[in-house]
């Protein structure tokens, strides 16, 4: 079973480079070939499918010429009635075949090239193969008296339309998203880039699901030691299945125990086309809406397609708000505790009569209450997330009048600690891609500062710091373009330069060619 | 072969010459001419800073270790390495403890000092273990943060200013003074020795006396300029504070709202120990690797790290005993490790350098060359 399954993917995947994990030399037997009686191939093919009530076996025969039988197999649901019926049915059955049958060498070829109009179409013998194409939603064109089958492209089925996508709103650019089915998500890219040297490379995986997923580049951009180290990662992937891109982001990622993501992933494509101009790779898989894109650096977090749409100015004013949110957002919970439990002279005099009013009477030390509610917050973000529409009133009353105020009111926690929660958590949401680090940095700062006050902050800081310089995604440093401010790697990181001096790709990831434009004559 | 850029070198380098000094002073006892001394200190700096930089460059690519081996021989070149691992180790547990020392008194009264000193030692171990390349990145970001943090507090603090504090000029005397200078050579300037152990990974080894001079220059204005602002702010008493800038610094009162602005001064404080401690711990843990003929250092470094924080717990009974330590004792602790080991490696070199001078220079040449291709392939 095994080998049959390699065998079939070295058959459809051209790409899969250098890794052949049943070996090469077998040869494959007879089993595997149609025999030339129709009868015995249906009967092969019916027990390969047996269970199976969604394949159909369409045998018809020609009006003119009755002994020419023939048999459709296809998968209901997969393939377009109406695709089937007029271009293969059809011309088969109604044409007439008597003068192609008596001049005819070889009558299959005649068929292929001359009754069928259908635009893709191949030949095979090779019974995996057309097990599998039928499995994809093609139709197989059994001849009686032919040991080779015709496979015609006949796929259709329900997909989404391309919507806005949830996860990236925008106000200003376009509103395309990806959609689940893969053809029409390379689409969408192939329209942004109409230039040949943009290069999509399919590969299978997952040994059950046979996921197909595509690897997008433009060559002469992109680099080559990461589209090799990319392919030796896919390729030694051996999962059965592959439900979503997150799969792979998991298992190509350098760092899979850091929450850091080292795999960038949009919903936009036009993220992926900016991010492929700029020398990065991307992998779309089928069936999922997130496209990967690597090398995915931090900096990338903060960056937003709208940034470069609006007015640079205000790009860059976003930006930083952003940059800032997302330090803010770890850092609030923990400095308001290292400040009200071990550094009370920093606090101003007014302030801290405030605070100290509001702890008056609360039962739990600030720690933990703060901890309590940076957990029910994240609890409230959950079920936010995930509930049905109609009960989203009854959280919302829950999160902000029974947590909130009725919990101040109560005297069960201070109203600072509402305040910093909210704050923390409303920051949260800026940075929506780095949220599973910042949720958990967050209370690993919480601990530390609540046991070392501010030094324990410090400590914290340090050692997310030192983590993140000593990650790398594919080759290149995470941590890129965040420290250097000073060379043009620092046009695009905190701020957003204007476009007309952004002569130049970033660094590493854009070195093959590192020309973005000349110079911009209009401003210059 | 990990290398860092020259700016990186600097930053640590003027970290670590900022690195526990801003904490606790240095231990000169000239009291309003202290700021004088300073400058002696930085005068009598400039020719050893020549000096260990001359070395490096006569070994571009080697760490201290491997310069006394080829220089002395197995057996001296061992005793070498074996001192100098000994005193990167104790200058890092002397930093670990200055600094734990403060948070102690400051703000963390009623924790152990040992807890403070081992939570801090995580991050001198992981710094230390990641490598010279990470504390090179995490320098050129930190060392901006500590100017502006310092640049900001000493404009803060203008209206608690006392000019007159500073004089009499010179009522000391020359001597006294000269006297005190060997002070500020000793800590921090002289400690800069240790920086030996890190200089291997320069792309080019000219650049040592680049590094050297420009560290030693911005650390030295520093130095110089917060010396003179305590003098300003506390009186002479200066150098009785046990921890003098941040005595200072708690005096800042603007409006009502700027005040006790200490914690903020504290951030400066423990980045530059961080740095200072991760720099010893990482050149300790080089100097034991050679000394035990091990192949990568990074075995060593959490054992090492520990043993830098129970010498730091160890190291003096209090406070007291600790200033008593830097005023009186440091200075004279610190000449072999400073002056007398250095100016024998030196001698050393010149000799074995003009012995060999015709075959060395192609191989300079060639090395020069490799590295820079490489330098050009890496970005």
């Amino acid at each position: 079973m095994q080998r049959r399954k390699g065998e079939r993917r070295t058959a459809k995947k051209p790409v899969r480079v250098g890794d052949n994990k049943t070996g090469t030399g077998e040869v494959p037997k007879n089993s595997n070939k149609l025999a030339k009686s129709l009868d015995e191939n249906i009967r092969v093919l019916k027990e390969r499918f047996s269970n199976d009530g969604t394949v159909v076996f369409r045998r018809f025969q020609n009006r003119y010429l009755p002994e020419i039988k023939c048999c459709i197999v296809f998968i209901e649901g997969m393939i377009d009635f109406k695709h089937i019926n007029m271009q293969i049915i059809e011309p088969v059955m109604e044409q007439d075949l008597r003068q192609l049958s008596s001049s005819s060498q070889n009558f299959l070829v005649d068929i292929k090239d001359k009754v069928l109009p259908v635009n893709d179409i191949e030949e095979s013998e090779d019974l995996e193969k057309i097990l599998q194409s039928i499995c994809y939603g093609n139709t197989a064109f059994l001849l009686d008296g032919y040991d080779t089958a015709l496979l015609i492209e006949s796929k259709g089925w329900e997909v989404r339309a391309i919507t806005e996508p949830e996860s990236e709103k925008v106000i200003r650019g376009p509103r395309e998203g990806f959609t689940e089915h893969i053809i029409s998500n390379i689409s969408l890219i192939r329209r942004r880039i109409k230039n040949p040297n943009i290069k999509f490379r399919f590969m299978q995986l997952g040994k059950q699901t046979n996921t197909t997923i595509c690897i997008t580049y433009i060559e002469g951009i992109a680099l080559e030691s990461v589209l090799t180290e990319l392919e030796r990662r896919l390729n030694s992937i051996d999962i059965d299945g592959i439900l979503d891109s997150g799969y792979i982001q998991e298992l190509i990622e350098d760092a899979p125990l850091s929450t850091f993501p080292t795999v960038g992933y949009t919903e936009r494509p036009d993220v992926v086309v900016a991010r492929m101009l700029e020398g990065r790779i991307a992998v779309i898989v089928d069936g999922s809406p997130f496209v990967l894109t690597v090398p995915h650096i931090l900096v990338e977090n903060i960056q937003v397609n709208e940034d470069y749409y609006d007015h640079f100015i205000f790009g860059s004013f976003n930006r930083f708000l952003r940059a800032a949110a997302s330090i803010a957002t770890i850092s609030i919970p923990a400095v308001y505790l290292a400040l009200v439990t071990f550094h009370q002279e920093m606090i101003p005099t007014q302030l801290l009569i405030t605070l100290s009013a509001s702890l008056e009477g609360v039962p739990l030390p600030t720690s933990l209450s703060l901890i309590i509610m940076l957990i029910v917050f994240d609890i409230l973000r959950q079920a936010g997330a995930r509930m049905p529409s109609a009960v989203g009133q009854t959280v919302n009353i829950v999160g902000t009048l029974v947590l909130g105020q009725a919990a101040v009111e109560a005297h069960l926690v201070s109203a600072p600690v509402i305040i910093v929660t909210a704050i923390s958590g409303i920051t949260t949401l800026v940075v929506p891609t780095l949220i599973e680090s910042i949720v958990l940095l967050r209370l690993f700062l919480l601990i530390l500062s609540s046991f070392l006050g501010l030094y324990g902050y410090f400590i914290g800081i340090i050692m997310v710091y030192l983590h993140l310089m000593s990650l790398r995604s594919f080759g290149v440093p995470y941590m890129m373009s965040v420290t250097r401010i000073r060379d043009h790697d620092g046009q695009d990181a905190w701020i957003r330069a204007p476009w007309w001096s952004m002569t130049l790709r970033p660094k590493i990831i854009g070195a093959k060619n590192l020309v973005r434009q000349v110079s911009n004559h209009n401003r210059r | 072969m990990v290398k860092i850029t020259n700016k990186e070198a600097i930053c640590i380098a003027v970290l670590f010459l900022l690195g526990s000094n801003i904490v606790i002073g240095s231990g000169m006892d000239v009291q309003n001419d202290n700021w004088i001394a300073g400058i002696f200190g930085f005068a009598y700096f400039v020719p050893f800073a020549f000096m260990y930089a001359r070395i490096q460059a006569l070994h571009g690519g080697k760490d201290l270790p491997e310069i006394a081996n080829h220089l002395f021989g197995r057996v001296f070149g061992f005793i070498i390495t074996a001192v100098y691992t000994w005193y990167s180790l104790h200058v890092g547990a002397l930093v670990l403890r200055n600094f734990g020392e403060f948070v102690k008194i400051t703000t963390l009264t009623e924790t152990p000092l040992l807890v403070i000193m081992l939570s801090f030692s995580v991050i001198i171990i992981a710094a230390a273990r990641l490598g010279i390349e990470v504390m090179g990145r995490l320098s050129t970001y930190a060392l901006p943060l500590v100017v502006l943090i310092l640049v900001f507090m000493e404009a803060m603090s203008v209206s608690q200013m006392n000019f007159d504090f500073v004089k009499p000029v010179f009522v000391h005397g020359f001597q006294k003074i000269a006297r005190a200078g060997f002070s500020a050579f000793t800590f921090p300037f002289g400690e800069s020795v240790i920086f030996l152990g890190i200089l291997y990974s320069l792309k080019k080894r000219e650049s040592a006396y680049r590094i050297y001079m420009t560290g030693m220059v911005i650390s030295g204005i520093i130095l110089v300029t917060l010396t003179l602002m305590n003098i300003f702010i506390l009186g002479p008493v200066e150098g009785d504070f046990y921890f003098p800038s941040h005595s200072s610094f708690s005096r800042i009162r603007l409006g009502d709202f700027l005040q006790r602005m200490e914690g903020t001064i504290s951030v400066s404080y423990a980045i530059t120990c961080f740095i200072k401690a991760s720099v010893c711990l990482f050149v300790a843990c080089k100097g034991i690797a050679s000394v035990f003929g091990l192949s990568d250092y990074r075995f060593i470094t959490i054992q090492t790290g520990l043993i830098m924080t129970y010498l730091a717990f160890i190291l003096y009974k209090n406070t007291v005993e600790m200033e008593n330590w830097v005023i009186n004792v440091y200075k004279y602790y610190a000449i072999p490790f400073q002056i007398v080991i250095p100016l024998l490696i030196w001698i050393r070199a010149e000799f074995k350098n003009r012995k060999g001078k015709r075959p060395k220079k192609s191989e300079e040449l060639e090395i020069n060359g490799g590295e820079q291709e490489e330098a050009g392939n890496e970005f």
